[in-house]
């Protein structure tokens, strides 16, 4: 066998080898542990080609305001409540206001992200004019939480524009 | 395998499916790297820890699997020389039979006589094997990540190849 041929035998044998392992054991119980103390992934700060500030936004005024939505109807009930899954009593827990707030936020992100997955032309137009919509609302309700806050004047101002540009509104709240 | 997005609404339960899907090949590449199982999970370890940090800046103008691949690359290059640098000074072998039987069970269709080979290359040319003829990377990549001049990367080929054929015959 030629030195050639010994060489493009072993080129052979080695691109053979496998690319795959099995560790042996679950390795994810300590990894989901160690990524536990880790920084959690966030947006920021954003890579503004794959993260447009836009968005970002939008997702954070409209989390406020959903959830401001959807505690304020809870605590504007004047029925007594009890039970784990009963609306939270301002006060017994401090971060409820926000948690709450988080929640509606993804529920909204995540009826868009269905809407965007299976809807067609027509009921896309409508939920994001209705997302548009509550947007535009949620902006409402940060500039007027925060007056002197020029970044919650400026989001007014952007999803407002960015309301304007479009058709008559199908879905209105 | 698949391509999929990563959606950050549940971040964990996502980051669980990216590493159910990748972590054998990581583990491939570590063990490689390491020749030893224990700190073939600890560079798993450490490459998974980094993909979720930096896991917003992944951009999508490769392929996950790329990004991941490129992530477990880097903490395998990274371990091995952080090790290589502490067992410089005490002086210890790698056990290629322990090794070699780790291969065989976690690569059960592996040609261990090739694996042992690869093994026992000194450092540098062992990574370049690695890269060039097992994960694919052109001599020219493998020269970037490494620091060195693409010259050298071929050289080092052409002294890794004559090593692996006197081992073998």
């Amino acid at each position: 066998m030629s030195d050639i041929d010994r060489d493009r035998e072993l080129e052979a044998r080695l691109t053979r080898a496998p690319r795959e392992a099995d560790p042996g054991r679950d390795l994810w119980p300590s990894l989901a542990e160690a990524i536990g103390a880790a920084p959690r992934p966030s947006a920021g700060p954003p890579s503004r080609r794959l993260v447009p500030r836009l968005p970002l936004q939008i997702a954070a005024a409209l989390a406020l305001f959903a959830g401001g939505v959807v505690v304020g109807q809870r605590w504007g009930d004047s029925a007594p409540h009890s039970g784990a899954g009963g609306p939270i009593e301002r006060g017994e827990y401090p971060l409820a206001t926000a948690a709450e707030i988080q929640r509606a936020g993804s529920e909204y992100v995540s009826a868009l992200s269905r809407l965007d997955e299976s809807a067609g032309a027509f009921e896309r137009e409508q939920g994001v004019d209705a997302a548009l919509s509550t947007l535009q609302g949620a902006a409402w309700e940060l500039a007027r939480l925060r007056p002197d806050d020029p970044q919650a004047g400026r989001l007014l101002y952007t999803v407002s524009e960015a309301r304007n540009d479009g058709e008559e509104p199908t879905v209105s709240f | 395998m698949g391509e999929r997005q990563v959606r950050l609404q549940d971040p964990r339960a996502e980051f669980e499916t990216l590493y159910r899907e990748h972590h054998r090949r990581v583990y491939a590449i570590a063990l490689r790297f390491a020749r030893d199982a224990d700190r073939a999970e600890e560079i798993v370890q450490d490459a998974f820890v980094r993909a979720w940090r930096s896991l917003p800046s992944f951009n999508g103008d490769s392929r996950l699997s790329t990004w991941i691949h490129s992530v477990a690359v880097n903490a395998a290059l990274d371990g091995v020389r952080s090790r290589s640098r502490r067992e410089a000074r005490i002086d210890r072998e790698v056990d290629l039979e322990r090794y070699a039987a780790e291969v065989g069970r976690a690569m059960p269709e592996a040609d261990l006589d090739l694996e042992r080979a690869i093994a026992g290359l000194p450092d540098g040319a062992r990574e370049i094997v690695i890269l060039h003829y097992i994960e694919g990377y052109p001599c020219a990549e493998i020269a970037e990540r490494l620091g060195i001049v693409e010259g050298t990367v071929k050289s080092q080929l052409h002294r890794a190849r004559k090593l692996l054929k006197e081992a073998l015959a």
